[in-house]
């Protein structure tokens, strides 16, 4: 019971600081009615129209990405994978601060533009964000459309061509009852990370909503028009998800005959062309322009002993209930039922909250309910929980999975106690799963830009904030070595997943 | 609800009798503790701030942050506030605060510190270094010569996306606010929609402005003077200068840094704050902050900053500077000229 309990309170955590704008956003001028005033309509169409652009755009990309790593016999095919999702390990804010490092005056791009007689290029507005927001999302459609066609079933094409069927049409044939399902999820993935993400827009002066909002919690004076703008980005995510029905990616895993493989004859080598060019844009590019001003600026090592120890103590404090936090959620997710699942879905509206919402209305709710809190740590941690205890259950609940309840019942008619049992027998087999939980909430704090910039306590810092407050003083070279460490971070974690992904499946 | 159950134990324990006060010897033995809240960044105002726990035995807790946004905060937390002091960039955040009656008023000997005009009517704030609005160019692309004589010629087709301005940044709004009393709200709306329509860029710091002159990535900027000092002390090659508009120019505001004292703060942090206001007007401070960060020490007596005109020389346009609070105002005009989401 006290378990069940737990997992209801860190449920609850999220009415928290939507309750609180709410109650905050009531007492500004004109009330909760302000909402529907003109300019929040507009808002709200530059939001949806970034979420949407992107999403079409990224969707139509990956879908031609994924059908030529996986569907044709593509040349060095196995390489193409690990290329196409490797931005993943370049969040967007910092692939939008290289490149406006990059093509500044004196940034290497820029030089060569000058050089050619370019004048200065700014990348700033609704095509830049589109264009970064699109090199980052694309990995996000990209990975569900690849395992959906690799799910394809080779016969129904070579069924569909000798019924007379075209080779394209046969294709098509093949890929459509598949497709459609994995396109959706990685849609409503890249609609939602577009509509909540503070940086890229910010970097790149483009007025979404996050940027607004960012701008109100600053400068606004009354904070009561934050928690509005808050409010409706709140319900724009909310929106999103009901229309789309939920982002679970999970396609039948049937029987299946010889994988597809479309022989593209001599045009092989020429399907490497667009990989070549999204690799370069998506992450040549912005390393290049990153190294190049490290390389420029000797001095910018320095400051990144802070930014590391502000981000290890950060995450220090982060880590414990966050983790904590995700096993008890895991065990009542997965081992409670039915109501057991409907929690679990509840937290996991935490991950789709955007930081800068939650850390805002955490800041309300700790001015209000005890405003000695608001300077220390707790709305941070609790803001971190809110976020990333979903990542830490999604990571434990698939080795949860793999111990069949029977074993912890053995363990019981031998003698032990349910806690006992718990921890002598359920806890080891599923410590590889605690570690992973672990490992990202420690990358994520240090990647998490939008609440910490909110609500981290004065005088700390971490990687991400560091990064932001160079560009925000477009010291460009002071921004190289946090961004080139943050890559490195999420690289190595990507890597020990997919090896851990690779020989959970071989077991 | 755990503060109704702090309250309910507040109820129940003054049924108790009061407890003894603390004994005056006792309170002198320990040293008192104040927040400071620093709308100044800690490189320019830490080591300053760090003299005076030593010298006079007060700890200091200080939380930095941007002057709008610690100026909000103040005004969100109201009577609650743990801040006792705040130093503030501008006159603007601390005159809207004097109007909100949030700041105490200060002991005359301390506001007599300084000429009149550089304190609030109202006695609630005290101007501690003086700036200057200037535009900064690059002496290598930009001539003198064409260089604009007002700032009001900025919004011309030869300026068109050449100019860098910080909308988001208390000084600029306070030159803003100024604009507004010099030449009244339509005229100065006019003008910040012209100068939105002619591509001026927007940047959030004033320091990455100078830097992007510099870099060539714009030719005017519109700043503070004395951020340009702060390039010129890491490289005396940089390659930007300030152009300081014709006199009784808007663009030629004498803009303050100024400290309040919080009305919430209790009678031993509210001491020990005027201490603080106090002591950042010794002409030793005043002086130190003319050399390290190249403002204005507004104390009579203390230097100008080497190689600038003295500040009782410059004319800027005639705006009370206690005039200046209506920030509220000024952040209205600049969402609806649309300069600001």
């Amino acid at each position: 019971m006290p378990t069940a309990l737990a997992a209801i309170g860190i449920a609850a955590l999220v009415a928290i600081p939507i309750g609180y704008l709410a109650i905050r956003a009531a007492e500004g001028r004109g009330g909760l009615g302000a909402i529907l005033e003109p300019s929040f309509g507009w808002l709200v169409v530059r939001s949806l129209g970034l979420g949407l652009t992107v999403g079409v755009i990224a969707t139509a990309l990956a879908l031609g990405l994924a059908v030529l790593v996986e569907a044709v016999d593509l040349p060095l095919r196995r390489l193409a994978t690990p290329l196409v999702v490797m931005p993943l390990a370049i969040p967007s804010y910092v692939a939008a601060s290289a490149y406006v490092a990059g093509l500044s005056p004196l940034g290497p791009f820029g030089q060569l533009l000058a050089g050619l007689g370019v004048g200065p290029v700014f990348p700033e507005g609704f095509t830049w964000s589109v264009f970064v927001l699109v090199t980052s999302t694309v990995p996000l459609a990209f990975l569900p459309l690849r395992a959906a066609i690799a799910r394809v079933d080779g016969d129904l094409y070579d069924a569909a061509r000798t019924l007379g069927c075209s080779r394209t049409r046969a294709l098509a044939t093949a890929l459509r009852p598949v497709l459609g399902r994995a396109a959706r999820s990685g849609f409503v993935i890249v609609v939602l990370y577009t509509i909540a993400e503070l940086g890229t827009v910010a970097i790149l002066r483009y007025d979404a909503l996050p940027r607004v909002i960012y701008h109100q919690f600053l400068s606004a004076f009354d904070r009561a028009a934050a928690a509005r703008s808050a409010l409706v980005l709140v319900a724009l995510v909310l929106l999103v998800i009901v229309v789309a029905g939920g982002t679970s990616a999970r396609t039948r895993a049937g029987d299946r005959g010889r994988p597809l493989r479309y022989h593209l004859g001599r045009a092989r080598f020429l399907a490497l062309v667009p990989i070549a060019g999204y690799v370069l844009v998506a992450t040549i590019v912005p390393l290049l322009s990153l190294v190049a001003w490290l390389v420029k600026t000797p001095s910018s090592g320095l400051a990144l002993g802070r930014a590391v120890t502000g981000s290890l103590h950060a995450a220090a404090i982060v880590v414990v209930p966050s983790v904590v936090g995700a096993v008890i959620v895991a065990v009542v997710a997965e081992r409670g039922g039915r109501a057991g699942r409907t929690l679990g879905r509840i937290v996991d509206v935490g991950f789709a909250l955007p930081g800068l919402v939650v850390a805002l209305g955490l800041s309300v709710a700790a001015l209000r309910a005890m405003p000695s809190l608001y300077h220390g740590w707790v709305p941070y941690v609790l803001a971190m929980m809110i976020l990333f205890v979903p990542l830490g259950v999604a990571a434990i609940r698939g080795s949860l999975a793999s111990v069949p309840p029977s074993l912890e019942e053995a363990a019981r008619t031998l003698g032990a106690s349910r806690r006992q049992a718990f921890w002598r027998v359920t806890l080891p087999i599923v410590r590889p799963g605690v570690l992973a939980a672990a490992a990202l909430v420690v990358i994520s704090t240090a990647k998490e830009l939008g609440a910490s910039l909110l609500i981290l306590p004065p005088g700390e810092t971490t990687l991400a904030v560091q990064l932001w407050d160079a560009i925000e003083e477009a010291r460009y070279g002071h921004a190289a070595a946090p961004a080139l460490l943050l890559i490195a971070l999420a690289a190595i974690a990507s890597f020990a997943i997919e090896r851990r992904g690779m020989k959970e499946a071989a077991r | 609800m755990a503060v109704l159950a702090l309250a309910a134990c507040k109820d129940k324990s003054s049924d108790r009798p009061p407890a003894p006060a603390p004994s005056p010897t006792g309170s002198g033995a320990t040293a008192p503790e104040i927040t400071v809240y620093s709308g100044r960044s800690e490189k320019l105002v830490g080591p300053i701030l760090a003299a005076f726990e030593k010298e006079h035995g007060v700890k200091l807790k200080v939380r930095y942050g941007e002057t709008a946004a610690l100026a909000t905060l103040l005004l969100e937390e109201g009577a609650r506030s743990p801040a006792a002091v705040f130093l503030a960039q501008d006159v603007g955040a601390v005159g809207a605060l004097t109007e909100r009656g949030l700041l105490a008023t200060l002991p005359d000997e301390v506001l007599a510190r300084v000429p009149e005009r550089y304190r609030a009517e109202k006695k609630t704030w005290v101007g501690v270094t003086g700036r200057v609005r200037t535009i900064v160019y690059a002496p290598s692309r930009t001539s003198e010569a064409q260089l604009p004589a007002s700032v009001l010629d900025l919004t011309q087709p030869a300026w068109k996306g050449k100019v860098g301005w910080a909308p988001q940044n208390a000084s600029f709004q306070v030159f803003v606010t100024g604009m507004r009393k010099a030449l009244g709200d339509e005229a100065t709306a006019k003008w910040l929609s012209d100068m939105k329509k002619n591509g001026t860029r927007d940047y959030a710091k004033n320091g990455a402005i100078v830097q992007a002159v510099a870099a060539g990535e714009i030719a005017l900027g519109l700043v503070n003077h004395y951020y340009l000092y702060q390039f010129l002390k890491d490289d005396p090659a940089f390659d930007a200068k300030n152009h300081f508009t014709v006199a009784k120019d808007p663009g030629s505001l004498v803009n303050l840094s100024a400290v309040g004292v919080l009305a919430s703060a209790d009678a031993a942090a509210a001491k020990a704050g005027t201490q603080l206001a106090a002591y950042l007007l010794s002409d030793a401070v005043q002086a130190q902050f003319a050399k390290d960060t190249n403002e204005y020490p507004l104390v009579a007596g203390v230097a100008a900053p080497e190689g600038l005109k003295p500040l009782a020389e410059l004319e800027p346009p005639a705006i009370d500077l206690s005039s200046l609070g209506d920030l509220e105002g000024t952040l209205d005009l600049l969402r609806k000229t649309g300069v600001t989401p």
